[in-house]
């Protein structure tokens, strides 16, 4: 499973020999590779093991190098298509946090029932057996009680083999609240793309061809995942092939992929949706739009004209649906110099930006959080998402696509057969909605949400729907990354928590039982790449070194724990074994269909670290989609009839069904169309349209991709500053704060280090009196904190920039006590539809210390 | 004869800064606490560092990966007075640390800033933290982990400095050393590289053999506008810039 070089001791004096008449009389003395030559059993026990790096979500394959049982190198694993051997800087940085002393060694248990920031909970080893018993005993009584629904599964990253494990727990189980926390992570273009072409996710891009980046606040060079791949294609599209592409960045900040874009937009926070809407009239108006994915006016040469409405019947809408509507509705009067106006971006700019996109194409309209963390970041996803529609980009060479699935073998093993009448109970009132969730997901306020994570304190602290009895977390921390996480402390002193981390997180310093993890170097997992290819690609996380400390894999931890369950749930995990009957099961896939590199297996897929099939099989050309038929996109995608024949009541029936390729696989909206008027959203109860409505400051327009006056907590009581809190380039997604090589120089742009700070506008610290280096308060209406103020003379002068990383209270000796927490002074507001937490739509104040 | 040298091509650097942890790994450089940073104690054999010119709305930055650059001339090793550093035959300005007295003439030689004094001795500084906790677990019989005795995740392949000393980029030496060792091809794309070249996700390093007119170092330098870091110093630097 993977590769052993041993270097004996004979071998090592042959090299060393050869070495030292090489480079003899190079110098007096020379010390030749003089760490070989050292120590007197220079015998070498040496491997790269496969892995997958866990900094960000991306998946990035690597090689561990690992030398007499100690790994001493990350590296980035050459077959895989996301890493390419290359990382970023994240990836190196996992040597120190596997090896962080400050790591939770055992199993621990609490002893002081009092919680709080000032509390020492006087934690007391004891062993798993223990541990596990005593949770699973009060789980069984909770669920005794009838109260099963009362335990909530708080989690982050849910790689491979985690999600189903968790899952399967919750479902036996007999509780809703298996919660994610994406809410909080950047849910908004997601269901954007589910209100319009019906597919509920990120987008793959085919950067590799495409001539054009208009790129709404996804910070390619610094977070905007998969990381380490996006850094490799920026390279790219600039050197690596004939013709550059352009690279256009909508950002409030001067951020790194501002500086090295071609152009820079320099947005008003909130007003993405804004801008896209100028630059789609453009298209419209001036006829640029992709007549082979939109259509055409029944007039040839006909143009839509600013301020005058399209009759329905002029137009023959192609692969879109609603677009006259959109029109006549939305984008009629939205002129650029209406966008300038909201943007702050001059109408001309917008008018020549519009020109270029539409017509250097392939052209990619793309972003993430930067737009959609406000209160209407769905609403401008939705607008930037119907600008790869105008420009015919959808599922085109150049374009954007979605990731396909990685084909493993299903389970034979099926959880439903293992349903108890209480966890049958449980599912029946959660679909009757006669039993919600603790965040609420699902329900009429939120039928779309995913997760509503940031919205749990508050909701535990009201009673409302119920209080919770029993926390576990897994990979996430909301203590520390929730929106305003005070709520969290006050909230979650009441819950029994059990935290699955390693590190002494604020959860951990809550927790009632800390299980810690092994780290990802020390256990096997899967992880299918985040979004970004197209084509299927999945990572083998191999155990390069055993535990260092009496950790163990979670994944095996919660199966043990329903093994110690019992009743049905224990006979259905006693039967699933161990996490690596698993992965073994989900490899027999892959016997079917063998990875380009050979992967057929379990052995091999372990041993390379990756498995994957180029290409990915969808196009849109010329007007039509077509399917990869093993040699090229031949195979049409045509809506055909079926007839079948079937035997009813004893009589033959023939029944006719319409097979819409386009429909079912890529266009999954009630239409089979990408829809600029959503049939999902027209498809709300109307009490979910009257909810939905009653956040709205253009309630007509909910259907529509529109833009939606965003609202600014402290706006109103007079902060005068907006902020953002970014996540910089060594940022490993709240984990990382203990990790010297990357607090050493966590400010890249900035020049600052092992601490945080607020970023200014040079002319704006002159009229506040703040000079580079103060410490400064910066207030919002739900507190204030000190920080370093640093100048900044790239950034506008109305946004200061707190980057989200440090304000530990523990986390190991590095990171405690270091730098603030911009989220503690962030108000909790969500985004409509989606629920993503806005956490661009607080406002401040800051003044000198 | 064989001059190494290397090539950084700005249009391709993303200002990602993982050259700079990747060389902190290979090479085995001490890592920092919050305290070191505050007296300005930090290794950094390989930084990236920015440039900010005018401001808000008419500004630029250009964004720079830093390492020594192995100079032809090089300042350092005329100051030595111990002949502790030197100048090899392939190019490589090298530092040889049994011999360094410490004097730091040469970090004030180095018009770059790229030589770093060596405050403490890596494993005693990283030790004796937890020599106490140890010994208490040896007492009771306890495992006593690896990561209480050790920095496990040194590279083997380089030695571990002594406090006193200056130190600096060495363009990766022990893998040239072990590739000439090995018989191994040296020089980008495909031979082998230093690690801040090989892990670069933007490709914006090339490195390779100066002399050698078909290698990738001199097709670049004569495709592309390039020049050294203050070249009117003559110093002659062997790292080039395109931008
Ligand atoms: S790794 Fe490459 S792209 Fe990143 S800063 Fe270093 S040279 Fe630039
Ligand atoms: S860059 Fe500095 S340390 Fe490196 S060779 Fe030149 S003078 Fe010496
Ligand atoms: S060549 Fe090696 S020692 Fe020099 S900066 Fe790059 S990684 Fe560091």
């Amino acid at each position: 499973m993977v590769l052993d070089v041993k270097l004996n001791r004979r071998n090592f004096l042959k090299i060393a020999g050869v070495a030292g008449a090489a480079t003899f009389g190079l110098g007096f003395g020379e010390p030749i590779i003089k760490a070989l030559a050292q120590g007197t059993d220079a015998a070498r026990d040496e491997k790269w093991v496969s892995s997958v790096c866990i900094q960000c979500p991306a998946g990035c394959g690597t090689k561990v190098r690992v030398v007499n049982g100690k790994a001493v190198k990350i590296e980035g694993n050459p077959d895989h298509p996301y890493s390419n051997g290359k990382l970023c800087p994240k990836g190196y940085a996992g040597l120190q946090l596997l090896y962080d002393v400050d790591r939770i060694k055992s199993p621990m248990k609490r002893t002081n029932p009092n919680k709080g920031q000032n509390e020492d909970p006087k934690f007391m080893e004891v062993s798993w057996d223990e541990a596990l018993n005593d949770i699973a005993a009060r789980l069984n009584q909770t669920r005794n009680e009838g109260k099963s629904h009362t335990v909530a599964f708080l989690s982050g990253r849910n790689q491979g083999r985690a999600g189903s494990v968790w899952t399967t727990f919750t479902k036996l189980y007999g509780t809703p609240n298996n919660i994610g926390h994406s809410s909080i992570c950047a849910d908004a273009s997601k269901k954007a793309r589910l209100c319009m072409d019906g597919t509920d996710d990120y987008c793959a891009y085919d950067w590799d061809n495409c001539n054009y980046v208009l790129n709404f606040g996804g910070a390619t060079l610094e977070a905007w995942r998969p990381t380490n791949l996006m850094l490799q294609k920026w390279a790219h599209m600039r050197r690596g092939r004939p013709v550059r592409a352009k690279q256009v960045m909508v950002d409030t900040r001067f951020s790194t992929t501002a500086i090295k874009a071609d152009e820079w937009l320099p947005v008003k926070p909130g007003t993405d949706g804004a801008l896209a809407m100028g630059i789609s009239q453009v298209i419209l108006t001036e006829g640029l739009w992709d007549r082979s994915f939109v259509g055409d006016f029944k007039t040839p040469g006909r143009k839509f004209i600013s301020g005058e409405t399209v009759a329905n019947d002029d137009f023959e809408e192609k692969w879109t649906l609603g677009l006259i509507d959109y029109w006549n509705n939305v984008l009629i009067n939205f002129t650029p110099a209406k966008a300038g106006e909201i943007t702050g971006i001059p109408a001309e700019q917008i008018i020549r930006i519009a020109k270029e996109f539409a017509t250097a194409k392939p052209s990619i309209a793309a972003g993430e959080r930067g737009a959609g963390a406000h209160t209407n970041g769905t609403y401008n996803h939705m607008v930037i998402h119907g600008l790869n529609a105008l420009v015919g980009s959808m599922f085109a060479q150049g374009g954007v696509m979605y990731q396909m699935g990685v084909p493993y073998a299903s389970s034979s093993l099926k959880d439903d057969d293992y349903l108890d009448d209480i966890a049958k109970k449980v599912a029946a009132d959660f679909k009757a909605h006669t039993l919600e969730r603790i965040d609420e997901a699902k329900s009429d306020e939120w039928p779309l949400a995913s997760n509503v994570y940031q919205n749990v304190p508050d909701n535990h602290a009201k009673g409302d729907p119920y209080k919770l009895s029993m926390m576990f977390t897994y990979y996430t921390n909301p203590l520390f990354s929730n929106p305003n996480p005070q709520r969290a402390w006050e909230g979650f002193k009441d819950v029994f928590m059990v935290e699955t981390s390693s590190y002494l997180s604020e959860t951990a310093l809550y927790a009632d039982y800390i299980l810690p993890d092994a780290y990802y170097i020390e256990r096997k997992q899967d992880m299918a790449v985040y979004a970004s290819s197209g084509y299927p690609v999945t990572g083998f996380r191999e155990q390069a070194v055993k535990p260092i400390y009496d950790n163990r894999d979670s994944i095996d931890v919660i199966i043990d724990l329903g093994k110690r369950m019992g009743g049905k749930m224990g006979e259905y995990f006693t039967l699933l074994g161990n996490h690596e009957n698993m992965l073994r099961e989900i490899a027999k896939g892959f016997e079917k269909t063998p990875g380009d590199n050979g992967v057929n297996g379990f052995d091999s897929w372990a041993e390379k670290g990756a498995w994957y099939k180029k290409p990915y099989i969808y196009r849109f050309s010329n007007g039509n989609f077509y399917e990869w038929d093993g040699a090229g996109y031949n195979k049409e995608m045509k809506k055909a009839e079926e007839e079948k024949e079937e035997m009813k009541d004893g009589k033959k029936v023939k029944t006719t069904t319409v097979k819409d390729p386009v429909k079912d696989k890529l266009l999954k909206t009630k239409s089979g169309k990408f829809e600029f008027r959503s049939s999902k959203l027209e498809g709300f109860t109307d009490k979910q349209k009257e909810i939905l409505k009653s956040e709205l400051k253009s309630p007509e327009l909910y259907a529509y991709p529109h833009y939606e006056e965003p609202h600014f907590a402290g706006k109103e009581e007079g902060f005068p500053l907006h902020m953002s809190s970014p996540k910089m380039i060594n940022h490993a997604e709240g984990r990382g704060a203990n990790a010297q090589w990357l607090q050493e120089r966590f400010g890249v742009v900035i020049g600052k280090a092992w601490t945080s700070w607020v970023e200014l506008n040079p002319d704006k610290a002159e009229e506040l009196g703040i000079k580079n280096g103060d410490e400064v308060w910066v207030e919002s209406p739900i507190g204030k904190i000190k920080v370093m103020a640093v100048i900044n003379p790239g950034n506008p002068p109305w946004l200061v920039v707190f980057p989200f990383e440090h304000g530990h209270w523990n986390y190991g000796k590095y990171a405690k006590g270091l730098g603030a927490n911009p989220n503690e002074i962030i108000a909790n507001l969500s985004a409509v539809i989606s629920a993503q937490s806005a956490t661009n739509a607080t406002m401040v104040k800051v003044y000198r210390a | 004869m064989v001059r190494y040298g290397m090539v950084i091509d700005l249009d391709r650097c993303v200002g990602c800064a993982a050259c700079a942890v990747a060389c902190k790994a290979e090479n085995s450089v001490t890592s920092s606490t919050p305290e070191d940073y505050k007296n300005r104690r930090l290794m950094e054999w390989n930084r990236v560092v920015t440039v900010f010119k005018g401001k808000f709305p008419n500004v630029s930055a250009s964004i720079m990966p830093l390492i020594c650059n192995h100079c032809e001339h090089p300042p350092c090793v005329k100051v030595c007075p111990v002949d502790a550093t030197y100048k090899r035959e392939d190019g490589l300005v090298l530092q040889r640390y049994e011999r360094c007295i410490g004097c730091k003439y040469c970090m004030v030689a180095c018009p770059y800033q790229q030589r770093f004094f060596n405050f403490y001795d890596q494993k005693k500084k990283y030790v004796e933290r937890f020599e106490k906790e140890a010994e208490e677990l040896k007492k009771e019989n306890k495992n006593v982990p690896i990561t209480y005795l050790e920095i496990p995740y040194h590279n083997p392949d380089v030695p571990s400095r002594i406090s006193g000393i200056v130190e600096k980029c060495t363009f990766c030496r022990h893998r040239i050393d072990k590739a000439i060792a090995e018989g191994k091809k040296i020089g980008s794309p495909d031979g082998v590289e230093p690690a801040c070249t090989q892990a670069c996700p933007a490709k914006t390093r090339t490195f390779g053999d100066l002399d050698d007119p078909d290698s990738e170092v001199s097709r670049l330098l004569r495709s592309r506008r390039n020049y050294q870091l203050r070249a009117d110093l003559g110093t002659e630097p062997q790292v080039y810039y395109l931008d």
